[in-house]
């Protein structure tokens, strides 16, 4: 009995301590089976994956100028945000950008309002930095595309940094992947530290990058898009809003106004813009890039938008194949109801506060009486380039729509009041962007085209080079005569009066601006920089636009005109820079605009 | 083979282990002869304990209790009788009832599956198609001393269904039919035609001034008279689409038997459920008649191999058939209907070609026209066991091992096509006829199926022994289970060592401790194993010297449990979901990019959420007190009560973790809940005078959970936060009124979906920000899951008749109306009955609903206080009354019982929803209600 119950002891305490190959014996069973999942080893070990994750990176990272559905599902942005400020009134009451007009912007709408690519900037930069980290460890590429892949990871980094910037003002600089298990309360930067980061790697990409690619590449960011980048960024950075000694409201802690402003003005911010303005267009011309004046003064400049891949981009948005206007976004929402046979289009019409920045031809001021009984010939005396924006009543848009007809009753002044359609408020709708060449007939599937958001285009430079060597200088010289004038030139305008004086120049030379960089997402961010969009007619104050009449309703030979206001404005000071979303500052780690 | 040697190795060391804590070997066991219901065996996890042995908390109902509703579903039959388990109905149409199960509530949110575990014979499988005459009884396993031993598939509970087993004696065949018919219970209350167009044109007024309204005089007066049927028709779709009854019918044939070589019982059972819809397929050659219908085959047989050796094999399986027609599944029809407005378009056109109109089409015709929807399932379960005695090596000791393959796949084979339809305008001189669709054949599509597998493998050491004054049971086993599923998923495989063992002393005190050593494919290779150990002691204070033979206590035992069990299911699809393998870093492709002047487009490839290796089960910690007594001896009394408390639940950190991370939160472990409740029961046993008999039982249990924590990003206001709450409280906004007048309107917060009028919802402002928004959304109301749950059986037998009634009651509970049916013409759709109650200036002090309104309006419909209703209700769930043949009567048709019967299946309801819903569903196919004959016989 007990030798029994010994030898069960003892073979008990032997096969006890084989209880540890227990779990690898049944941790087999329990085994994932192999499948071909991909890891960031993957992805990082040949070049055709190294691919995927650059497009990815170009994916996130470009932002949209025309208005569609971002990535993340954030909803469709119906209007572009020219109709948040004075260049233009969507067609629809409801649109997004609606609310900058109503001053109806707060730390809980911000995201869904103006700012959809919130979160997917931040997911744009870890993609860039991933890269960046990677991809020097991979055998198999070459030196060349090495550089070229760090160069467009830092160019898109840069991006979305200076994206950031221009919205909200000092940023969460993140320069590596973040892990769980880093330290997350990473605390905005100043001014002076945000600018210097994007500055540098704008100016690490400048040395990496190409000059040009093959044309299976276009649409990578070339040396040219981290100059461009360059430019602007220096231009912001030392526009009033940020050059300043005081910020335009004050922080609740006087230490934090660093992140919001500089806190001195310094002018040789100006210099530095002016300069990163003269290398660009210096590189563009050794490299191909040049203003599209070759089509005669009343067709360059459409040419420059209607053509995908022109000599004059420098970098577009290409992450949308060919769609028509029937598809959701782009054209849907620019085209103009009654430009097509549905009623869903959305579109914009120009205000006349903006018009009044059209010159004549020969360069004097167009004065708009209140009323007049003929308005073709005036529109046709106008800067060339107003022709080719909007589609002006009673003049040809396309073989479909001609003429336009934006009177009082015609196609394109309304269609079903009941239905909650706008009647047209001011009888210019704009059509830059849209092909003339798309067919907008209801039954087929309509033509389709490639929207190309451009991004960065030569002619911005003249004009920032323009601007920054008279804001530096005390009164403008030779080169920014000839920086605006050439601008003049293509659009068929005589070049400016010489003798201007500093302030003068500077009118002219933000008009100019205007005018040319109508609707590129650009003005939204002016007004901004420029402080001047508390100025009445800008943000704020009585909007106008027309009432067209013709003659005789079937066989119109003139409109009439009658100027109305159709709304009254408001900005208030905080919106000179964007809220943080709520929930964000809520976490603790980010200091909040003021006035939100 | 290598494996099996091993594992035979690893049962034996752990059946040493337990038995080197015994000094003493067996003396002759003492047999008890108390016919005390305290000796029945009860199941338990892969055992059977008899009653006053078991201290953890078990509910159990005897498979001759579940045959009282009509239903082919085995779920619903489940309604009440187990005390802690909750029974949700999704629908009522036969073959698609979406019914789900909860024991003790739901204690996880989120991405955490709330999925009981439910085994058959001890093996997952198809527990919905079985039916009552096939089962034996039905536990619930509830506190953790009796799941443990599930490990991770055990924190939501276990229902462990046990089949029928022949026994020793004579063949028995018995065969029994139940033929009824079935109504609809609850139809949606529209309005007829006369009455939409009065109040639509009250609407057009509220809307765009007076004098917009849309029909005249003539127009409702035609209504009324129905003098125009094809330009003025009134049309109950209901009406036209159902028809009044339906029949059900069941019809079962068992042999059992045995003697001491073998023992069998088999079964053949065939159910046959008819739709509600009008029987489509006998008036068009293109549908068929809606209607569901399986046979049930089961055969278990226990063999004696020779003295030591047993074997039992078990094998059961169903054949399911359905067909339905015009589309899928009923929901489509049924939303259809309850949208279409009365006055839309008459059935018929005056061509006898169906009607519609530019939005709608023809209910009736898309039965008839659109195809035939037809699927076939079979159920196999198969389970070949083989038990040795090993009596020779210790007194007691038996070894089992145990096979199961248990399969499921469906079918479906449809036959579609469309048809021509007609929308009719009025024209001077003729008729317009507007066509819509076209008229093609069927055409086949045989493509879609579904499909599960699984194959287990157990294997048991059992240890059964009482000698003087201990009971010893001890039970240790091996399982390993693979299931497969269709679709793109990894097969779901789980591994463990688990173990029980139950003492106890001269029948008084009792111990047991059970323990798991569970494993799962879904973590990181390390931490894929756990230990689920739990404890339990129970005292039985009826054999104790002060109160043995007390006449008033005839049994109480007292127990208490504690232990820890785990929950490894979570969502890997729909929303919110997780990765099915979250330890491995995915990369996904994702839209494209365009490079090059030729517009070529690129693929991209993203980071998903960052790998987390930590990922683990959730953990559950559960504690039981119990007691249970008899008193008087006729009177049965239980009561539960526990606490548990749940953590490790995946939740994403969204209170700490910043945006500028740059990727999407993964899934932690952090999430914690609490849930409390109990369980109590009474039952009343009597026999009269030999000739009446009495049982009234009635079992009420209740529990209530709680979010302890769930990193919730920080919100705005207190009252927004989910922790605290129950899971899945509702939030909304709560109504307080109708606007007045203008002034009313200017002197109240601005609501900012619409520009309200009078008569529109007015909304609480919670936060005094003077506008009604998101964040005016506060805790309303109570969750679509019942915290209270009753359910009443009485049954009494005289002489030869018997009856029987069945109540269930549940309380605590939300319901929301909406569809169509309720908002008032919304989307294009009808006006319910709920709709007269509607405010106009003149009823303002009374109205119970807002103005009527033809626009979509944002403001009046969202989910507010104004559309909840209480969803408690008591149902009468069956009422049987049945006769009993006299011997004398039978013994000339070779019978040796007869009984014939009447039976009624939801005949009851109270509920406080005013009639416009069934407590239980929403939109669908109606709640049935069932009247039905019978008769059982048995041969000699």
């Amino acid at each position: 009995m007990y030798m029994k119950k010994i030898i069960y002891i003892i073979v008990s305490f032997v096969l006890l301590f084989s209880f540890a190959s227990c779990e690898q014996m049944m941790g087999d069973f329990l085994d994932k089976a192999p499948g071909v999942d991909v890891t960031e080893d993957t992805i990082f070990s040949t070049k055709t994956q190294v691919e995927t994750a650059v497009t990815a990176m170009y994916r996130y990272g470009m932002h949209s100028v025309l208005p569609r559905q971002e990535l993340n599902y954030t909803g469709f942005q119906y209007a572009p945000l020219a109709a948040g400020c004075d260049e233009c009134e969507s067609g629809k009451p409801w649109p997004d950008p609606q609310k900058w007009n109503v001053s109806d912007i707060t730390a809980e709408n911000i995201t869904s309002v103006e700012d959809r690519r919130f979160s997917l900037r931040f997911i744009a930069m870890r993609k860039a930095n991933i890269v960046l980290e990677r991809v020097d460890a991979v055998a198999e590429l070459s030196a060349d595309y090495k550089s070229q892949v760090k160069g467009e990871a830092l160019f898109i980094r840069a991006l979305n940094k200076f994206e950031m910037f221009k919205r909200y003002g000092g940023i969460v600089i993140v320069d590596k992947k973040l892990v769980v298990g880093d330290e997350f309360a990473i605390p905005r930067s100043s001014i002076q530290k945000t600018v210097e980061s994007i500055v540098a790697d704008c100016d690490l990409a400048i040395t990496l990058l190409p000059n040009v690619y093959p044309a299976t590449m276009r649409g990578r960011a070339t040396k040219g898009a981290a100059m461009a980048l360059k430019s602007r960024t220096l231009l912001t950075a030392a526009s009033p809003l940020f050059n300043a000694a005081t910020p335009y409201l004050p922080m609740e802690n006087a230490d934090n106004n660093k992140l919001i402003c500089y806190g001195d003005v310094d002018n040789n911010r100006w210099t530095a813009a002016a300069d990163a303005a003269k290398a660009l267009i210096d590189w563009a011309a050794e490299n191909g890039v040049k203003l599209i004046d070759d089509k005669g003064v009343d067709a360059s400049y459409r040419y420059v938008f209607e053509v995908n891949d022109n000599a004059e981009v420098i970098l577009a948005n290409k992450m949308q194949g060919a769609v028509g206007t029937y598809q959701v976004g782009p054209w849907r929402f620019l085209v103009p109801f009654g430009f097509d046979s549905r009623t869903w289009q959305v579109g914009n019409q120009m205000t006349l506060n903006f018009l009044k920045k059209y010159e004549k031809k020969d360069g004097t001021a167009m004065v708009w009486d209140n009323t007049g009984s003929s308005v073709m010939p005036l529109f046709d005396n106008l800067d060339r380039r107003y022709m080719q924006t909007v589609g002006s009543v009673g003049t040809k848009w396309n073989d479909q729509i001609n003429p336009v007809r934006s009177d009082v009753g015609g196609d394109q002044y309304w269609t079903d009041v009941a239905k909650g359609n706008n009647i047209s408020l001011t009888g210019m709708w704009v059509m830059k962007f849209v092909p003339q060449s798309m067919s907008l007939k209801d039954g087929t599937n309509g033509q389709q085209a490639m929207p190309n958001d451009i991004i960065f285009r030569l002619g911005e430079a003249y004009l920032n080079y323009a601007e920054a060597l008279n804001e530096f200088n005390s009164a403008p010289n030779a080169d920014a005569y000839n920086a605006i004038n050439t601008i003049r030139a293509r659009a068929g305008q005589p070049s400016l009066p010489n003798g201007l004086t500093k302030e003068q120049f500077r009118e002219r030379v933000r008009n100019e601006r205007a005018v040319e960089l109508y609707f590129e997402d650009i003005r939204f961010w002016d007004i901004r920089r420029w402080k001047i969009a508390e100025d009445d007619g800008v943000m704020k104050g009585d909007f106008y636009g027309f009432e067209f009449k013709a003659d005789n309703f079937d066989a119109p030979t003139k409109y009439s005109y009658e100027i109305k206001k159709f709304e009254t404005r408001t900005f208030l000071p905080k919106m000179y820079l964007h809220p943080y979303l709520r929930s964000e500052v809520l976490k603790g780690y980010i200091v909040q605009n003021p006035g939100y | 083979m290598n494996v099996i040697t091993y594992i035979f190795k690893r049962k034996v060391l752990v059946m040493l282990a337990i038995l080197l804590s015994f000094n003493t070997i067996a003396d002759a066991q003492k047999l008890l002869t108390d016919t005390l219901k305290q000796n029945q065996k009860v199941e338990i996890g892969f055992g059977a304990q008899p009653l006053w042995l078991i201290s953890s908390a078990v509910s159990n109902v005897k498979g001759t209790e579940l045959q009282g509703q009509f239903t082919t579903n085995f779920t619903t039959r489940l309604h009440g009788k187990l005390a802690g388990l909750s029974v949700v109905t999704g629908s009522t149409e036969p073959g698609n009832e979406n019914m789900t199960i909860y024991g003790r509530g739901v204690n996880t949110f989120g991405v955490g599956g709330k999925q009981m575990l439910v085994l058959i014979d001890g093996v997952q499988g198809n527990y919905e198609d079985l039916i009552p005459e096939e089962v034996e009884s039905v536990s619930l396993l509830k506190d953790a001393s009796a799941t443990a031993i599930y490990g991770s598939r055990g924190a939501n509970g276990v229902l462990l269904v046990t089949t029928k087993r022949g026994e020793t004696g004579k063949l028995k065949v018995s065969f029994s039919a139940q033929y009824g018919i079935q109504q609809a219970a609850a139809i949606p209350k529209l309005l007829d035609s006369y009455n939409y167009a009065t109040l639509y044109n009250e609407a057009l007024v509220n809307d765009f001034g007076a004098g917009k309204e849309k029909y005249t005089a003539t127009d409702l007066t035609k209504y009324q008279d129905g003098s125009d049927p094809y330009f003025h028709p009134n049309v109950n779709w209901h009406n036209e689409v159902l028809r009044k009854s339906a029949p059900i019918s069941n019809y079962n044939l068992t042999f059992t038997g045995g003697n001491s070589t073998v023992k069998y019982f088999v079964l053949l059972n065939q159910q046959s459920n008819k739709s509600l819809y009008k029987n489509t397929g006998d008036m068009s050659e293109f549908s068929v008649n809606g209607s569901y219908s399986r046979i049930n085959f089961r055969s278990n047989v226990d063999i004696q191999l020779n003295k030591t050796l047993t074997a039992a094999v078990t094998i059961g399986g169903t054949v399911v058939d359905q067909a339905n027609p015009g589309a899928l599944s009923t929901y489509g029809t049924f939303n259809a209907m309850s949208k279409i407005a009365p006055n839309a378009f008459p059935v018929y056109n005056p061509n006898a070609s169906f009607s519609r109109n530019q939005l709608y089409s023809n209910p009736l015709g898309d039965l008839m026209n659109n195809g035939k929807f037809t699927s076939n399932g079979r159920t196999l379960q198969s389970t070949v066991g083989l038990t040795q005695e090993l009596d020779f090596i210790i007194k007691g000791l038996s070894a089992t091992a145990r096979a199961s393959f248990n399969s499921y796949f469906l079918s479906q084979s449809n036959l579609t096509r469309t048809y021509r339809s007609y929308e009719i305008k009025e024209a001077p001189g003729a008729l317009i006829y507007n066509p819509f669709g076209i008229s093609v054949g069927l055409s086949p599509n045989e493509g879609s199926s579904d499909q599960y597998r699984n194959t287990t493998f157990q294997g048991f050491l059992n240890y059964d022994r009482t000698f003087e004054k201990h009971t010893v049971s001890a039970m240790a086993m091996y399982n390993q289970d693979t299931y497969t599923i269709s679709g793109d998923n990894f097969p779901s495989t789980h591994i463990n060592v688990s173990g029980r063992a139950t003492y106890a002393y001269d029948q008084r005190y009792v111990a047991e401790v059970s323990m798991a050593y569970m494993g799962s494919e879904k973590y990181a290779p390390g931490k894929k194993f756990g230990y689920f150990p739990a404890a339990s002691l129970g005292w039985i204070v009826s054999n104790e010297d002060f109160l043995k033979g007390n006449d008033a206590i005839n049994y109480l035992k007292v127990r208490g449990s504690y232990g820890l069990v785990g929950n490894d299911q979570y969502a890997t699809s729909g929303t919110p979901r997780a990765t099915a393998f979250m330890y491995e870093q995915y990369y996904n492709n994702y839209s494209n990019y365009y490079f090059g002047t030729t517009q070529a487009s690129f693929t991209t490839l993203v980071q998903g959420s960052p790998a987390n290796n930590n990922v683990t089960w959730e953990k559950e910690k559960s504690m039981n007190i119990g007691i249970e007594a008899t008193i008087f001896k006729n009177i049965n009394i239980s009561f539960d009560v526990f606490n548990r408390n749940r953590y490790d639940i995946l939740i994403q950190p969204n209170s700490t973790t910043p945006d500028f991370m740059g990727f999407t939160k993964p899934y932690l472990n952090l999430g914690k809940t609490n849930s409390k409740g109990f369980e109590a029961s009474i039952a009343y046993d009597k026999t009269f005078n030999n000739d009446f008999k009495l049982n009234a039982e009635l079992s009420v249990w209740s529990s209530n959970n709680e979010i302890v924590y769930n990193a919730e990003a920080i919100k705005l206001y207190d009252y927004q936060y989910l922790t605290g709450k129950a899971i899945d409280q509702p939030y909304g906004l709560e109504a307080i009124g109708f606007f007045k007048d203008a002034a009313d309107i200017t002197a109240s917060p601005k609501q900012i979906w619409t520009n309200v009028k009078p008569g529109d919802v007015k909304y609480k402002d919670q936060n005094g920000d003077l506008k009604i928004d998101g964040n005016d959304q506060i805790a309303i109301g109570t969750t679509y899951l019942p915290d209270f749950n009753a359910g009443l059986n009485i049954s009494a037998q005289y002489k030869s008749f018997d009856l029987e009634v069945f109540f269930q009651a549940v309380g605590n509970r939300t319901v929301t109306l909406g569809g169509n049916d309720i908002y008032a013409f919304q989307n294009n759709g009808t006006v319910g009955e709920i709709a007269l109650n509607r405010w106009t200036p003149a009823t303002a002090a009374t109205a119970t609903y807002p103005r009527l309104t033809t626009l979509n309006d944002d403001n009046n419909y969202r989910y507010s206080t104004l559309w909840q209703r209480d969803g408690s209700f008591l149902k009468m769930r069956n009422v049987e009354f049945g006769y009993t043949l006299p011997k004398s009567v039978i013994s000339k048709l070779l019978l040796s019982t007869a009984r014939v019967f009447v039976n009624g299946t939801n005949l009851l309801a109270f509920d406080k929803l005013e009639g416009y819903r069934d407590a239980e569903i929403g939109i669908g196919y109606p709640a049935t209600k069932s009247v039905s004959v019978g008769l059982k016989v048995q041969f000699k």
